[in-house]
């Protein structure tokens, strides 16, 4: 289980945008939203390698400017 | 008990990022409120850039499982970027080096022999031996040694020591020489004192913001998140950025402004002029804090003196030399930097240089500039560093909350540890120089030395190191905590040469098998960031302490032991000669070791336990072995320099203070940071009334200096027709020997790739992924080319990343140097690309 915790900055334009673009993405979910444009975003997934590659990968979503990491926490849980 | 485990997890994460993202989720927060019983928690500053972040180590069994953004962090406020996120893993690579390894045939030492595992004993004796040899044979300037701002503040002045007074070479520099000379040159010259004069804190108070040659978004992102959070929050606040392609910043910049390579001094000039015209200059600041001063022209590269531009250059050998003028022949000449010509040069339209020029000019609107190696890594360096103070003075627009230019640093403590301890070739520690004998009197004596004991030439500064390597000047050699194979600009032609050079014997100190270890003689292996307790010192004045949370693996121990060993192995007889020793009899018979780590001072403070606030108990391997407590003994004789030094400011606070804040900025006076330098109220050290004193220049003003456009070393030209620039990305810091290594940051980008704009690849049948071949003067390397991406190249403009072993982009590049700093231009070469 491996879960990672991402504030997203995006203009406040392209808030609805990044938001639509952020629920497709697999193991990603939205918990709160600033109107100054920031995102509060989990990633979760079951192994370490695929929550790194989404997270590198928010990076690269149109209208993000920033995604910075406020938490990581990884351990098997059998 | 799974979901409830995962949904507490969850809880954590949320809630922490709800404070970080300063929007409130009480619910998540009550979830979170029971912590992890099993993971100890404790504060360290980020190993990778010069930001400075703090994060929490969590160590379960005696390995660092998790990392997160330090909530308490005044830098970083709970945040952490990619790189961060990852810093649990950079100790864990499968090829950590675990022992020490000797190249060997025949079971004896031969540079061409293979790298065979020996004792530290061997190791240190066969070192001292060669170093012993050297310093017999050709005296201490054959020896040296290539250090690191990456070194704690400890290791640096353990260094410091080792070399300049106990090998007595100032044969030191460090790879800060690669990336801040130029903004250390360019700070004595206009202010008389190192480092930035404002803080983070101005990124919540300024109006505007100039990025100069600085990729904050990729290689600043927290700050970048902290700019981007103002902006979003002010809709007033206007950010410029600068570049010469166009890169992540300009999706948020309001400006963004891409010029011809080399025209950022012209661009400097014209926005001066610009200010004069209009009648923007703050004429009583000016007049009461300014000096005016013009520059020697026509300085040269810095390359080798039998280069035929070295030996047209006029003023090569006086490249720091200048004249007083006054305000009106200052004025007289900026005179010709007009809209047109500016714009004629740089290529830049007239209604951005306008716009920007404004944005300096309009006295309520507060600007923050910052840059950090498009200026510094040119061979102009310390020019663009005055040019860009020029503006800031001319306004006023400086030292005080959210006005003033600021240079950023690109690695964790080159200035706490490069700058602060002085590590360069030419400093002492607390801004002083070998060649003022008032400082070398007060370091001998601080160090209870004998006169004389230190130098008084500077030695030589990293890349005449390299040359001197090549030219077998340079003999016993040690490189620690830095991979300068991989960064040091002609590898074929002036550094593998060094390397191998049959007269050399070459030593490298690193947690990896780097390119750099790799064309040594000796590898040692070392313990890394939390493997050993530590200080670094960020771009900010900000000094940060850590705990030992985990031990090294195998036989790898820390580049502080790894000196101090070493000093046991030198008699003083072996490296002094008798009249100096004479002035010291009681020092007779005894090792560097004795002299410098055993003086009273150092040994001071005896082995203790290390308990934090939570009662847990930390390690501290150095103590363990050498029986008193090193890290503070160092510390606190080293705190003498800043305390009771000729060069005021450079006040420290105490070890234990460290230890217990999230560091405090310099200078630090009865407990206090200071925030704004210079500035009455802010600055303890300023006189009352004065309103503000540049205090490390006698007369307590700072020096604007005319200085022109001139040329690069080289330009594209009908063979080479490209310019090359290279730098980093995101994923990856610096030559990749950390990054590389984390699975998940090798995979996102595991290779540099060539950035080019699709017209001149479609020029030369070249599409998007194929191999390319790019070459310069000097060397080839391959790489795929990319026309899309983060990057956007104007026509005729290349970008290569440099973390790449498989690619080394410093076969390319010049050495060509600023004159003034020794730093290498890594963004100007000629190169041509091709069909691989």
């Amino acid at each position: 289980m491996d879960i990672a915790g991402v504030v997203v900055h995006t203009r406040p334009a392209d808030l609805a945008a990044v938001q639509a673009q952020l629920e497709t993405m697999v193991g990603v979910e939205i918990h709160g939203i600033h109107e100054n444009g920031r995102l509060v975003v989990t990633v979760e997934e079951d192994g370490y390698r695929e929550t790194s590659d989404t997270v590198l990968r928010l990076h690269q979503v149109r209208g993000v400017l920033n995604a910075s990491l406020v938490y990581q926490h990884s351990e098997d849980i059998a | 008990m799974k979901l409830s485990r995962r949904k507490f997890i969850k809880a954590n994460a949320i809630a922490a990022t709800a404070v970080a993202a300063g929007i409130s989720l009480p619910e998540a927060a009550a979830l979170a409120q029971e912590g992890d019983q099993n993971i100890r928690w404790d504060k360290a500053p980020c190993r990778f850039c010069g930001t400075g972040c703090s994060v929490l180590v969590g160590t379960k069994d005696g390995r660092v499982v998790a990392t997160q953004g330090d909530p308490d962090a005044p830098v970083n406020r709970g945040l952490n970027c990619i790189k961060g996120y990852f810093l649990s893993k950079i100790m864990y690579g499968k090829d950590r080096l675990k022992t020490p390894l000797l190249r060997k045939k025949n079971g004896k030492y031969d540079k061409e022999g293979d790298f065979t595992a020996v004792s530290w004993d061997e190791a240190l004796d066969t070192m001292a031996t060669k170093f012993k040899e050297a310093i017999k044979t050709k005296g201490p300037t054959s020896v040296g040694m290539f250090g690191s701002g990456q070194w704690t503040v400890f290791e640096g002045y353990a260094a410091s020591k080792l070399m300049k007074a106990g090998l007595r070479t100032n044969n030191l520099d460090p790879n800060a020489r690669h990336c801040m000379a130029s903004a250390v040159a360019g700070f004595m010259r206009t202010f008389g004192s190192d480092e930035p004069m404002g803080c983070y804190d101005d990124l919540e108070h300024a109006d505007g913001f100039v990025l100069w040659g600085s990729n904050m978004a990729e290689m600043h992102p927290i700050l970048w998140s902290r700019l981007t959070d103002r902006r979003l929050t002010a809709p007033h606040v206007k950010v410029a950025v600068l570049s010469t392609f166009e890169n992540r910043n300009f999706e948020l910049a309001d400006l963004g402004i891409v010029f011809k390579p080399q025209t950022d001094l012209v661009i400097l000039n014209y926005i001066a002029n610009y200010i004069i015209e209009n009648k923007a200059v703050n004429t009583d600041f000016v007049g009461k804090h300014v000096n005016f001063k013009k520059g020697n022209t026509d300085i040269g590269y810095g390359l080798r003196p039998e280069d035929e531009r070295e030996k047209n250059a006029v003023n090569a050998s006086k490249a720091g030399g200048s004249v007083d003028i006054t305000f009106d022949e200052y004025k007289q000449f900026v005179a010709e930097y007009t809209l047109d010509k500016t714009h004629e040069m740089t290529g830049v339209p007239k209604e951005q240089l306008l716009e920007l020029a404004k944005m300096y000019a309009d006295p309520k609107r507060k600007i923050v500039s910052y840059w950090t190696m498009g200026f510094n890594q040119h061979t102009r360096g310390t020019w663009a560093n005055n040019l860009v103070y020029n503006i800031h003075l001319l306004t006023g627009k400086i030292s005080e909350p959210g006005n003033g230019p600021f240079s950023l640093t690109g690695q964790p403590s080159a200035c706490g540890t490069a700058r602060e301890v002085g590590t360069f070739a030419h400093r002492l520690p607390a801004d002083l120089v070998v060649m003022n004998e008032a400082h070398r009197d007060f370091a001998e004596q601080v160090w209870k030395l004998p006169k004389g004991t230190i130098v008084d030439k500077p030695g030589f500064h990293a890349v005449l190191q390299n040359r001197m390597l090549k030219d077998g000047k340079l003999n016993a050699y040690w490189v620690m905590c830095n991979n300068n194979v991989q960064a040091a600009a002609n590898l074929n032609e002036e550094t593998l040469p060094g390397y191998r050079n049959p007269e050399n014997f070459i030593v490298v100190s690193d947690p990896y098998p780097t390119v750099t270890a790799l064309a040594a003689d000796l590898i040692l292996p070392t313990a890394m960031w939390t493997e050993k307790e530590g200080a670094y010192g960020n771009a900010e004045r900000r000094s940060q302490f850590w705990r030992q949370q985990v031990d090294a693996p195998g036989e790898a121990k820390s580049d502080l032991w790894q000196m101090m060993e070493f000093a046991k192995r030198l008699k003083v007889e072996d490296v002094w000669p008798a009249e100096l020793i004479a002035q010291k009899p009681e020092y007779r018979g005894k090792t560097l070791y004795d002299i410098l780590y055993t003086n009273g001072q150092v040994n001071k403070y005896p082995k203790q336990k290390i308990v934090d606030g939570a009662g847990y108990e930390y390690k501290n391997s150095e103590m363990e072995h050498f029986g008193f407590y090193v890290h503070k003994g160092l510390y606190e004789e080293y705190r003498i320099f800043g305390l009771k030094g000729p060069k005021k400011g450079h006040e420290l606070g105490t070890f234990d203070d460290y230890h217990r804040s999230r560091g405090l900025r310099w200078p630090v006076i009865d407990g206090k940071e200071t925030l704004w330098r210079y500035r009455e109220g802010y600055d303890p050290h300023v006189a009352k009334g004065s309103e503000v004193q540049f205090y490390g220049n006698k007369d307590n003003k700072a020096n604007i200096f005319a200085l022109p456009y001139e040329p690069p070393a080289e330009s594209p030209d009908i063979e080479y027709n490209l310019w090359l620039c290279t730098g980093r990305v995101l994923e990856h810091w610096h030559s990749g020997s950390m990054t590389q290594r984390v699975p998940e940051l090798y995979r996102a980008v595991p290779n540099a790739v060539l950035f080019m704009h699709p017209d001149d690849a479609a020029e030369r049948g070249l599409r998007r992924g194929m191999p390319v071949k790019i070459a310069s003067r000097r060397g080839e390397v391959t790489a795929s080319v990319e026309t899309r991406g983060r990057n956007k190249m104007p026509r005729g403009m290349v970008f290569l990343p440099w973390f790449d072993a498989r690619r080394l982009a410093n076969k390319l590049i010049l050495d060509a140097t600023c004159p003034i700093s020794k730093e290498t231009d890594y963004k100007k070469c000629a190169v041509k690309v091709e069909r691989a």
